[in-house]
Protein backbone atom coordinates (compact mmCIF):
# COMPACT_ATOMS: atom_id res chain seq x y z
CA UNK A 1 0.00 0.00 0.00
CA UNK A 2 3.00 2.59 0.77
CA UNK A 3 4.39 2.18 -2.59
CA UNK A 4 0.86 2.79 -4.28
CA UNK A 5 0.55 6.09 -1.67
CA UNK A 6 4.04 7.48 -2.93
CA UNK A 7 3.57 6.94 -6.20
CA UNK A 8 0.49 8.26 -6.43
CA UNK A 9 0.51 11.41 -4.11
CA UNK A 10 3.62 12.95 -5.29
CA UNK A 11 2.57 13.38 -8.50
CA UNK A 12 -0.16 15.88 -7.29
CA UNK A 13 2.23 17.77 -4.96
CA UNK A 14 4.74 18.45 -7.29
CA UNK A 15 1.97 20.03 -9.21
CA UNK A 16 0.67 22.17 -6.05
CA UNK A 17 3.93 23.27 -5.64
CA UNK A 18 4.50 23.97 -9.20
CA UNK A 19 1.32 26.22 -9.66
CA UNK A 20 2.37 27.95 -6.54
CA UNK A 21 5.96 27.94 -6.82
CA UNK A 22 7.16 27.78 -10.99
CA UNK A 23 10.90 27.22 -11.19
CA UNK A 24 11.63 24.08 -11.49
CA UNK A 25 8.94 22.11 -10.11
CA UNK A 26 6.95 22.50 -13.02
CA UNK A 27 10.16 20.21 -14.75
CA UNK A 28 10.36 18.31 -11.58
CA UNK A 29 6.38 17.31 -11.84
CA UNK A 30 6.64 16.76 -15.91
CA UNK A 31 10.03 14.69 -15.70
CA UNK A 32 8.29 12.67 -12.36
CA UNK A 33 5.35 11.13 -14.60
CA UNK A 34 7.16 10.92 -17.85
CA UNK A 35 10.82 10.23 -17.42
CA UNK A 36 11.07 9.30 -14.11
CA UNK A 37 8.27 6.52 -14.60
CA UNK A 38 10.17 5.01 -17.62
CA UNK A 39 13.45 4.92 -15.95
CA UNK A 40 12.52 2.89 -13.06
CA UNK A 41 10.54 0.60 -15.01
CA UNK A 42 12.65 -0.68 -17.34
CA UNK A 43 16.16 -0.23 -15.60
CA UNK A 44 15.07 -1.78 -12.25
CA UNK A 45 13.25 -5.14 -13.39
CA UNK A 46 11.01 -6.31 -10.38
CA UNK A 47 9.90 -9.70 -9.76
CA UNK A 48 5.83 -9.94 -10.27
CA UNK A 49 4.20 -9.95 -6.70
CA UNK A 50 0.63 -10.83 -6.08
CA UNK A 51 -0.85 -10.12 -3.06
CA UNK A 52 -3.60 -12.67 -1.22
CA UNK A 53 -6.52 -12.80 -3.51
CA UNK A 54 -8.84 -12.61 -0.66
CA UNK A 55 -6.69 -10.25 1.60
CA UNK A 56 -8.95 -7.25 2.75
CA UNK A 57 -7.15 -3.83 2.35
CA UNK A 58 -8.98 -1.41 4.94
CA UNK A 59 -6.29 1.37 3.69
CA UNK A 60 -7.12 0.72 -0.25
CA UNK A 61 -10.40 2.96 0.00
CA UNK A 62 -8.96 5.82 2.31
CA UNK A 63 -6.24 6.41 -0.41
CA UNK A 64 -9.10 6.35 -3.48
CA UNK A 65 -10.13 9.26 -1.07
CA UNK A 66 -7.36 11.01 -0.34
CA UNK A 67 -6.76 10.89 -4.14
CA UNK A 68 -10.04 11.86 -4.85
CA UNK A 69 -10.11 14.61 -2.79
CA UNK A 70 -5.95 15.76 -4.30
CA UNK A 71 -8.12 15.42 -7.36
CA UNK A 72 -10.56 18.24 -7.44
CA UNK A 73 -7.66 20.39 -5.66
CA UNK A 74 -4.93 20.04 -8.16
CA UNK A 75 -7.74 21.10 -11.13
CA UNK A 76 -8.85 24.28 -9.49
CA UNK A 77 -5.22 24.54 -8.67
CA UNK A 78 -4.08 23.81 -12.34
CA UNK A 79 -6.55 26.42 -13.93
CA UNK A 80 -5.50 29.03 -11.63
CA UNK A 81 -1.90 28.54 -12.45
CA UNK A 82 -2.42 27.97 -16.16
CA UNK A 83 -4.30 30.79 -16.88
CA UNK A 84 -5.64 32.91 -13.47
CA UNK A 85 -3.37 35.59 -12.17
CA UNK A 86 -0.65 33.03 -10.62
CA UNK A 87 1.99 35.42 -11.71
CA UNK A 88 3.94 32.15 -13.92
CA UNK A 89 5.75 32.73 -16.76
CA UNK A 90 4.51 30.67 -19.97
CA UNK A 91 6.88 28.04 -19.70
CA UNK A 92 5.92 27.62 -15.92
CA UNK A 93 1.94 27.63 -16.90
CA UNK A 94 2.56 25.34 -20.15
CA UNK A 95 4.64 22.89 -17.63
CA UNK A 96 1.41 22.86 -14.85
CA UNK A 97 -0.70 21.74 -18.32
CA UNK A 98 0.92 19.01 -19.42
CA UNK A 99 1.90 17.68 -15.96
CA UNK A 100 -1.44 18.11 -14.54
CA UNK A 101 -3.22 16.55 -17.66
CA UNK A 102 -0.59 13.95 -17.68
CA UNK A 103 -1.36 13.31 -14.35
CA UNK A 104 -5.52 13.43 -14.49
CA UNK A 105 -5.03 10.94 -17.57
CA UNK A 106 -2.89 8.40 -15.50
CA UNK A 107 -3.81 8.82 -12.12
CA UNK A 108 -7.05 10.67 -11.46
CA UNK A 109 -8.61 7.87 -14.20
CA UNK A 110 -7.53 5.21 -12.35
CA UNK A 111 -8.83 6.46 -8.86
CA UNK A 112 -11.71 7.44 -10.36
CA UNK A 113 -12.22 3.77 -12.53
CA UNK A 114 -11.81 1.93 -8.69
CA UNK A 115 -14.43 3.95 -7.42
CA UNK A 116 -16.75 3.68 -10.08
CA UNK A 117 -16.54 -0.08 -9.15
CA UNK A 118 -16.69 -0.01 -5.41
CA UNK A 119 -19.91 -0.92 -3.83
CA UNK A 120 -20.15 2.20 -1.66
CA UNK A 121 -22.41 4.41 -3.39
CA UNK A 122 -20.77 7.47 -1.84
CA UNK A 123 -17.28 6.16 -3.54
CA UNK A 124 -19.13 5.61 -6.37
CA UNK A 125 -20.43 9.05 -6.79
CA UNK A 126 -16.73 10.32 -5.83
CA UNK A 127 -15.71 8.28 -9.15
CA UNK A 128 -18.23 9.99 -11.02
CA UNK A 129 -17.54 13.37 -9.91
CA UNK A 130 -13.89 12.56 -10.90
CA UNK A 131 -14.93 11.52 -14.15
CA UNK A 132 -17.19 14.81 -14.95
CA UNK A 133 -14.48 17.08 -13.76
CA UNK A 134 -12.84 16.41 -16.95
CA UNK A 135 -15.76 16.34 -19.13
CA UNK A 136 -15.60 12.72 -19.25
CA UNK A 137 -18.63 11.61 -16.72
CA UNK A 138 -20.28 9.55 -19.09
CA UNK A 139 -17.36 6.85 -18.81
CA UNK A 140 -18.46 6.23 -15.41
CA UNK A 141 -21.77 4.56 -16.75
CA UNK A 142 -20.45 3.27 -20.26
CA UNK A 143 -17.09 1.79 -18.40
CA UNK A 144 -19.34 -0.33 -16.26
CA UNK A 145 -22.49 -0.89 -18.06
CA UNK A 146 -21.22 -0.98 -21.52
CA UNK A 147 -17.53 -2.10 -21.54
CA UNK A 148 -17.49 -4.55 -18.44
CA UNK A 149 -20.28 -6.21 -20.40
CA UNK A 150 -19.52 -6.07 -23.72
CA UNK A 151 -15.74 -6.31 -23.62
CA UNK A 152 -13.88 -8.22 -26.50
CA UNK A 153 -16.61 -7.53 -29.35
CA UNK A 154 -18.11 -5.23 -31.33
CA UNK A 155 -21.21 -4.28 -28.98
CA UNK A 156 -18.03 -2.54 -26.57
CA UNK A 157 -17.05 0.88 -28.33
CA UNK A 158 -13.77 0.95 -26.27
CA UNK A 159 -12.77 -2.29 -27.65
CA UNK A 160 -10.20 -1.35 -30.20
CA UNK A 161 -10.24 -4.08 -33.43
CA UNK A 162 -7.91 -5.95 -35.19
CA UNK A 163 -5.97 -3.17 -37.19
CA UNK A 164 -7.41 -0.36 -35.70
CA UNK A 165 -5.62 2.51 -35.69
CA UNK A 166 -5.64 4.56 -32.44
CA UNK A 167 -7.04 7.52 -33.99
CA UNK A 168 -9.81 5.99 -35.71
CA UNK A 169 -10.57 3.97 -32.75
CA UNK A 170 -10.38 7.56 -30.51
CA UNK A 171 -12.96 9.53 -32.92
CA UNK A 172 -15.18 6.39 -33.18
CA UNK A 173 -15.57 5.61 -29.40
CA UNK A 174 -15.87 9.01 -27.66
CA UNK A 175 -19.49 9.08 -29.28
CA UNK A 176 -20.28 5.59 -29.20
CA UNK A 177 -19.41 5.25 -25.80
CA UNK A 178 -21.29 8.46 -25.02
CA UNK A 179 -24.39 7.13 -26.59
CA UNK A 180 -23.86 3.31 -25.60
CA UNK A 181 -23.62 4.18 -21.72
CA UNK A 182 -26.51 6.51 -22.07
CA UNK A 183 -28.79 3.56 -23.60
CA UNK A 184 -27.87 1.41 -21.24
CA UNK A 185 -28.89 4.09 -18.21
CA UNK A 186 -32.07 4.49 -19.92
CA UNK A 187 -32.94 0.76 -19.96
CA UNK A 188 -31.83 -0.14 -16.53
CA UNK A 189 -34.54 3.08 -14.94
CA UNK A 190 -36.75 1.88 -17.92
CA UNK A 191 -38.50 0.01 -14.72
CA UNK A 192 -37.43 1.47 -11.54
CA UNK A 193 -40.16 3.46 -9.75
CA UNK A 194 -39.49 7.65 -10.15
CA UNK A 195 -37.65 7.33 -6.34
CA UNK A 196 -34.57 5.84 -7.83
CA UNK A 197 -34.65 6.89 -11.60
CA UNK A 198 -32.26 10.15 -11.61
CA UNK A 199 -30.40 10.21 -14.42
CA UNK A 200 -26.48 10.00 -13.90
CA UNK A 201 -26.61 12.04 -17.20
CA UNK A 202 -27.98 15.17 -15.90
CA UNK A 203 -24.92 15.17 -13.16
CA UNK A 204 -22.24 14.35 -15.98
CA UNK A 205 -23.63 17.14 -18.31
CA UNK A 206 -25.03 19.78 -15.89
CA UNK A 207 -21.36 19.53 -13.87
CA UNK A 208 -19.25 19.45 -16.45
CA UNK A 209 -21.47 22.98 -17.62
CA UNK A 210 -21.21 24.36 -13.96
CA UNK A 211 -17.32 23.91 -14.25
CA UNK A 212 -16.93 24.89 -17.36
CA UNK A 213 -18.73 28.22 -15.83
CA UNK A 214 -16.59 28.10 -12.85
CA UNK A 215 -13.16 28.17 -14.88
CA UNK A 216 -14.30 31.69 -16.68
CA UNK A 217 -15.19 33.00 -13.36
CA UNK A 218 -11.82 32.01 -12.05
CA UNK A 219 -9.83 33.00 -14.86
CA UNK A 220 -12.06 34.19 -17.81
CA UNK A 221 -12.03 32.44 -21.21
CA UNK A 222 -8.11 31.06 -20.92
CA UNK A 223 -9.34 29.47 -17.83
CA UNK A 224 -11.99 27.64 -19.81
CA UNK A 225 -9.41 26.90 -22.55
CA UNK A 226 -7.19 25.58 -19.74
CA UNK A 227 -9.96 23.09 -18.08
CA UNK A 228 -10.52 21.81 -21.78
CA UNK A 229 -7.29 21.44 -22.76
CA UNK A 230 -6.30 19.43 -19.77
CA UNK A 231 -9.88 17.35 -19.79
CA UNK A 232 -9.04 16.27 -23.58
CA UNK A 233 -5.77 15.45 -23.12
CA UNK A 234 -6.92 13.48 -20.10
CA UNK A 235 -9.36 11.69 -22.15
CA UNK A 236 -6.81 11.04 -24.66
CA UNK A 237 -5.18 9.03 -22.38
CA UNK A 238 -8.31 7.45 -21.25
CA UNK A 239 -9.15 6.03 -24.49
CA UNK A 240 -4.88 5.56 -25.20
CA UNK A 241 -5.12 2.91 -21.83
CA UNK A 242 -8.28 1.26 -23.01
CA UNK A 243 -7.15 1.01 -26.35
CA UNK A 244 -3.73 -0.63 -25.43
CA UNK A 245 -5.41 -2.75 -23.14
CA UNK A 246 -8.01 -4.71 -25.62
CA UNK A 247 -6.54 -4.11 -28.72
CA UNK A 248 -7.19 -7.46 -31.38
CA UNK A 249 -8.36 -9.38 -28.50
CA UNK A 250 -11.79 -10.68 -29.12
CA UNK A 251 -13.88 -13.44 -26.86
CA UNK A 252 -15.31 -16.10 -29.31
CA UNK A 253 -19.14 -16.46 -30.16
CA UNK A 254 -20.37 -20.06 -28.63
CA UNK A 255 -22.47 -22.48 -30.91
CA UNK A 256 -26.01 -21.09 -29.12
CA UNK A 257 -24.45 -17.75 -30.78
CA UNK A 258 -23.34 -16.06 -27.22
CA UNK A 259 -20.07 -15.00 -26.39
CA UNK A 260 -17.45 -16.61 -24.74
CA UNK A 261 -17.29 -16.16 -20.47
CA UNK A 262 -14.42 -13.05 -20.04
CA UNK A 263 -11.39 -14.77 -19.25
CA UNK A 264 -7.86 -13.93 -18.45
CA UNK A 265 -6.86 -13.86 -23.13
CA UNK A 266 -9.39 -10.70 -23.12
CA UNK A 267 -7.12 -7.99 -22.08
CA UNK A 268 -3.28 -6.89 -22.07
CA UNK A 269 -1.35 -6.76 -18.94
CA UNK A 270 2.15 -5.71 -18.01
CA UNK A 271 4.08 -6.19 -14.73
CA UNK A 272 6.27 -2.34 -14.58
CA UNK A 273 6.17 -1.98 -11.13
CA UNK A 274 6.45 1.87 -11.19
CA UNK A 275 3.75 2.70 -13.55
CA UNK A 276 1.34 -0.42 -12.17
CA UNK A 277 2.03 1.59 -8.92
CA UNK A 278 1.20 5.18 -9.82
CA UNK A 279 -2.23 3.69 -12.04
CA UNK A 280 -3.48 1.52 -9.20
CA UNK A 281 -2.68 -1.85 -11.07
CA UNK A 282 -4.47 -0.81 -13.68
CA UNK A 283 -2.23 -3.08 -15.80
CA UNK A 284 -3.07 -6.17 -14.07
CA UNK A 285 -6.25 -5.90 -16.55
CA UNK A 286 -6.91 -9.32 -16.97
CA UNK A 287 -8.06 -10.04 -13.49
CA UNK A 288 -9.44 -6.60 -13.59
CA UNK A 289 -12.19 -7.92 -16.41
CA UNK A 290 -12.36 -11.04 -14.58
CA UNK A 291 -13.20 -9.89 -11.15
CA UNK A 292 -14.23 -6.53 -11.48
CA UNK A 293 -15.10 -6.04 -7.39
CA UNK A 294 -11.51 -6.99 -6.20
CA UNK A 295 -9.22 -4.06 -4.85
CA UNK A 296 -6.89 -2.84 -6.57
CA UNK A 297 -4.27 -3.95 -3.94
CA UNK A 298 -5.35 -7.80 -4.83
CA UNK A 299 -5.31 -7.52 -8.54
CA UNK A 300 -2.97 -10.86 -9.90
CA UNK A 301 -1.10 -11.20 -12.54
CA UNK A 302 0.30 -14.17 -14.20
CA UNK A 303 2.01 -15.15 -17.48
CA UNK A 304 1.03 -17.74 -19.57
CA UNK A 305 -2.81 -17.41 -19.49
CA UNK A 306 -2.77 -13.59 -19.90
CA UNK A 307 -1.03 -11.46 -22.45
CA UNK A 308 1.68 -9.34 -21.82
CA UNK A 309 2.72 -6.24 -23.56
CA UNK A 310 6.20 -5.40 -24.50
CA UNK A 311 6.87 -2.07 -23.04
CA UNK A 312 4.99 -0.57 -19.71
CA UNK A 313 1.48 0.83 -19.98
CA UNK A 314 2.96 4.39 -20.92
CA UNK A 315 5.16 3.50 -23.00
CA UNK A 316 2.48 1.31 -25.15
CA UNK A 317 0.60 4.62 -25.02
CA UNK A 318 3.20 6.43 -26.98
CA UNK A 319 3.76 3.79 -29.50
CA UNK A 320 -0.34 3.86 -30.33
CA UNK A 321 0.27 7.32 -31.51
CA UNK A 322 1.99 5.89 -34.39
CA UNK A 323 -0.11 3.33 -35.73
CA UNK A 324 1.98 1.79 -38.48
CA UNK A 325 4.41 1.25 -35.68
CA UNK A 326 1.90 0.06 -33.20
CA UNK A 327 0.59 -2.72 -35.71
CA UNK A 328 4.26 -3.68 -36.44
CA UNK A 329 4.75 -4.67 -33.11
CA UNK A 330 1.21 -5.91 -31.50
CA UNK A 331 -0.33 -7.57 -34.78
CA UNK A 332 1.76 -10.53 -34.44
CA UNK A 333 1.43 -10.76 -30.99
CA UNK A 334 -2.32 -10.54 -31.07
CA UNK A 335 -2.35 -13.45 -33.67
CA UNK A 336 -2.11 -16.65 -30.87
CA UNK A 337 -4.31 -15.21 -28.79
CA UNK A 338 -7.15 -14.91 -31.56
CA UNK A 339 -10.41 -16.71 -30.54
CA UNK A 340 -10.06 -18.68 -34.40
CA UNK A 341 -6.68 -19.52 -34.51
CA UNK A 342 -7.40 -22.89 -33.68
CA UNK A 343 -10.22 -22.88 -36.19
CA UNK A 344 -8.79 -21.38 -38.92
CA UNK A 345 -7.78 -24.05 -41.52
CA UNK A 346 -6.98 -23.04 -44.84
CA UNK A 347 -3.47 -23.05 -45.33
CA UNK A 348 -2.54 -21.07 -48.56
CA UNK A 349 1.31 -21.61 -50.18
CA UNK A 350 2.14 -17.82 -48.97
CA UNK A 351 1.59 -18.81 -45.21
CA UNK A 352 4.60 -21.55 -45.45
CA UNK A 353 7.92 -19.99 -45.79
CA UNK A 354 9.31 -20.27 -49.55
CA UNK A 355 12.22 -22.83 -48.31
CA UNK A 356 9.96 -24.86 -46.14
CA UNK A 357 7.71 -25.22 -49.43
CA UNK A 358 11.15 -25.99 -51.74
CA UNK A 359 12.02 -28.75 -49.16
CA UNK A 360 8.49 -30.26 -48.82
CA UNK A 361 8.50 -30.25 -52.96
CA UNK A 362 11.94 -32.32 -53.17
CA UNK A 363 10.02 -34.91 -50.46
CA UNK A 364 12.52 -34.32 -47.71
CA UNK A 365 10.60 -32.80 -45.14
CA UNK A 366 10.53 -33.50 -41.09
CA UNK A 367 7.78 -33.31 -38.57
CA UNK A 368 9.96 -31.12 -36.97
CA UNK A 369 10.44 -28.37 -39.59
CA UNK A 370 6.48 -27.57 -40.53
CA UNK A 371 5.54 -24.54 -38.75
CA UNK A 372 2.04 -26.17 -36.50
CA UNK A 373 -0.58 -25.60 -38.23
CA UNK A 374 -4.37 -26.59 -36.91
CA UNK A 375 -5.80 -29.56 -38.07
CA UNK A 376 -9.01 -29.95 -40.11
CA UNK A 377 -9.89 -32.17 -37.12
CA UNK A 378 -9.40 -29.32 -34.73
CA UNK A 379 -12.48 -26.92 -36.57
CA UNK A 380 -14.99 -26.77 -34.69
CA UNK A 381 -17.43 -23.58 -34.38
CA UNK A 382 -16.67 -22.45 -30.72
CA UNK A 383 -13.44 -22.38 -29.00
CA UNK A 384 -14.54 -23.45 -25.13
CA UNK A 385 -13.54 -20.47 -22.59
CA UNK A 386 -11.45 -22.96 -21.12
CA UNK A 387 -9.20 -23.52 -24.01
CA UNK A 388 -7.01 -20.78 -25.63
CA UNK A 389 -3.48 -20.70 -27.04
CA UNK A 390 -1.92 -19.53 -23.57
CA UNK A 391 -2.11 -23.72 -22.66
CA UNK A 392 -2.20 -27.08 -24.32
CA UNK A 393 -0.03 -28.83 -26.41
CA UNK A 394 1.43 -26.51 -28.88
CA UNK A 395 0.80 -23.44 -27.92
CA UNK A 396 4.92 -22.84 -27.85
CA UNK A 397 4.95 -23.37 -31.25
CA UNK A 398 1.76 -21.33 -31.95
CA UNK A 399 3.43 -18.70 -29.72
CA UNK A 400 6.63 -18.30 -31.45
CA UNK A 401 4.92 -17.09 -34.79
CA UNK B 1 -30.57 -16.16 -12.91
CA UNK B 2 -30.41 -13.31 -15.15
CA UNK B 3 -32.97 -10.37 -14.85
CA UNK B 4 -36.01 -11.88 -16.86
CA UNK B 5 -35.55 -15.58 -14.96
CA UNK B 6 -34.97 -13.97 -11.77
CA UNK B 7 -37.83 -11.27 -12.03
CA UNK B 8 -39.80 -14.18 -13.04
CA UNK B 9 -38.98 -16.69 -10.14
CA UNK B 10 -39.55 -13.54 -7.66
CA UNK B 11 -42.34 -11.50 -8.30
CA UNK B 12 -45.18 -10.82 -6.49
CA UNK B 13 -43.53 -13.13 -3.87
CA UNK B 14 -41.83 -12.62 -0.27
CA UNK B 15 -38.76 -14.89 0.59
CA UNK B 16 -37.42 -15.99 4.13
CA UNK B 17 -33.70 -16.63 3.88
CA UNK B 18 -31.72 -18.57 6.05
CA UNK B 19 -28.04 -19.37 6.55
CA UNK B 20 -25.95 -22.04 8.15
CA UNK B 21 -29.27 -23.31 9.92
CA UNK B 22 -30.63 -19.86 11.23
CA UNK B 23 -33.33 -17.02 9.75
CA UNK B 24 -31.43 -14.05 8.07
CA UNK B 25 -34.11 -11.95 6.81
CA UNK B 26 -36.62 -11.88 4.41
CA UNK B 27 -37.74 -9.47 0.95
CA UNK B 28 -40.87 -8.55 -1.01
CA UNK B 29 -40.05 -8.81 -4.51
CA UNK B 30 -42.32 -6.07 -6.27
CA UNK B 31 -43.07 -5.20 -10.22
CA UNK B 32 -40.33 -2.76 -11.33
CA UNK B 33 -37.89 -3.72 -9.72
CA UNK B 34 -38.99 -2.84 -6.45
CA UNK B 35 -37.87 -4.74 -3.21
CA UNK B 36 -38.81 -4.46 0.60
CA UNK B 37 -35.90 -5.85 2.97
CA UNK B 38 -35.85 -6.76 6.41
CA UNK B 39 -33.47 -8.50 8.64
CA UNK B 40 -36.87 -9.58 10.27
CA UNK B 41 -36.18 -7.33 13.40
CA UNK B 42 -39.66 -5.40 12.24
CA UNK B 43 -37.66 -2.98 10.29
CA UNK B 44 -38.02 -2.45 6.31
CA UNK B 45 -36.53 -0.43 3.70
CA UNK B 46 -37.12 -0.09 0.08
CA UNK B 47 -34.66 -0.95 -2.92
CA UNK B 48 -34.41 -1.52 -6.26
CA UNK B 49 -32.37 -4.29 -8.13
CA UNK B 50 -30.89 -4.40 -11.23
CA UNK B 51 -28.70 -6.64 -13.42
CA UNK B 52 -25.00 -5.99 -13.28
CA UNK B 53 -22.13 -8.03 -14.65
CA UNK B 54 -24.38 -11.33 -14.30
CA UNK B 55 -25.90 -10.66 -10.85
CA UNK B 56 -28.66 -9.28 -9.47
CA UNK B 57 -27.38 -6.16 -7.49
CA UNK B 58 -29.80 -4.28 -4.87
CA UNK B 59 -29.46 -0.99 -3.50
CA UNK B 60 -31.19 0.36 -0.57
CA UNK B 61 -32.62 3.58 0.81
CA UNK B 62 -30.20 3.29 4.04
CA UNK B 63 -27.76 1.13 3.38
CA UNK B 64 -24.22 2.81 1.37
CA UNK B 65 -22.86 0.08 0.43
CA UNK B 66 -24.40 -2.06 -3.01
CA UNK B 67 -25.09 -5.42 -3.04
CA UNK B 68 -24.64 -7.98 -5.71
CA UNK B 69 -26.01 -11.63 -5.41
CA UNK B 70 -25.98 -14.42 -7.84
CA UNK B 71 -28.75 -16.44 -7.63
CA UNK B 72 -29.66 -20.47 -8.70
CA UNK B 73 -32.66 -22.39 -8.12
CA UNK B 74 -31.35 -25.43 -6.36
CA UNK B 75 -32.33 -29.44 -7.33
CA UNK B 76 -35.70 -28.53 -4.95
CA UNK B 77 -36.68 -25.83 -6.80
CA UNK B 78 -35.49 -23.25 -4.02
CA UNK B 79 -33.70 -19.87 -4.03
CA UNK B 80 -30.00 -20.03 -3.30
CA UNK B 81 -28.45 -16.68 -3.30
CA UNK B 82 -24.15 -16.19 -2.99
CA UNK B 83 -23.05 -13.00 -2.19
CA UNK B 84 -20.68 -11.91 -5.27
CA UNK B 85 -20.70 -15.04 -6.35
CA UNK B 86 -17.58 -16.00 -4.27
CA UNK B 87 -17.93 -19.11 -2.96
CA UNK B 88 -16.19 -17.50 0.13
CA UNK B 89 -18.82 -15.37 0.29
CA UNK B 90 -22.15 -15.87 2.36
CA UNK B 91 -24.83 -18.29 1.10
CA UNK B 92 -28.31 -17.42 1.80
CA UNK B 93 -31.38 -20.59 0.74
CA UNK B 94 -35.05 -20.05 0.60
CA UNK B 95 -36.93 -21.22 3.79
CA UNK B 96 -39.58 -19.63 3.19
CA UNK B 97 -42.02 -18.73 0.00
CA UNK B 98 -45.21 -16.54 0.56
CA UNK B 99 -47.18 -14.20 -1.49
CA UNK B 100 -48.67 -12.42 1.51
CA UNK B 101 -46.85 -9.08 2.07
CA UNK B 102 -44.01 -8.33 4.78
CA UNK B 103 -45.13 -7.22 8.06
CA UNK B 104 -43.08 -3.89 9.12
CA UNK B 105 -44.43 -2.77 12.26
CA UNK B 106 -40.93 -1.03 13.28
CA UNK B 107 -38.32 -1.92 15.68
CA UNK B 108 -40.66 -1.28 18.87
CA UNK B 109 -43.76 -2.31 18.06
CA UNK B 110 -44.38 -5.92 20.44
CA UNK B 111 -41.26 -5.37 22.30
Amino acid sequence: MLLFAIATITPFLLILTAGFAGGLWGWLALGYITALVFVLDHLIAVQIRNADPEAEFPAADTLLTLLGGLHFLVLGCAVWAVAGSSGLGAVERGLVALSSALVFGQISHPVAHELVHRPSRRLRLLGKLIYTSILFGHHASAHVRVHHVHVGSNGDPNSARWGEGFYRFLLRAWPDGFRAGLKAENRLRRNLPPAWRTHPYALYVGGAVGLCIASVAVAGGAGLAALVFVSIYAQIQIFLSDYVQHYGLRRATLADGTLEPVGPQHSWNTPHWVSSAMTLNAPRHSDHHVMPSRAYPALQLREGDMPILPYSLPVMAVLALVPPLWRRIMDPLCAPWRPDWQTRTRVDAGSISPAVLARAKAGGIGGGDLPHLPHENDRDSTVPSDQHPGDGPGSDERRRI
Amino acid sequence: MNAEEFDRFTRGKTFYYGTNGRAYGAEEYLPNNRVIWTFLDGRCQNGVWYEENGMICFEYERIDERQCWTFRESSRGGLIARFQDDPAELELYEVERSTEPLQCPGPDVGA
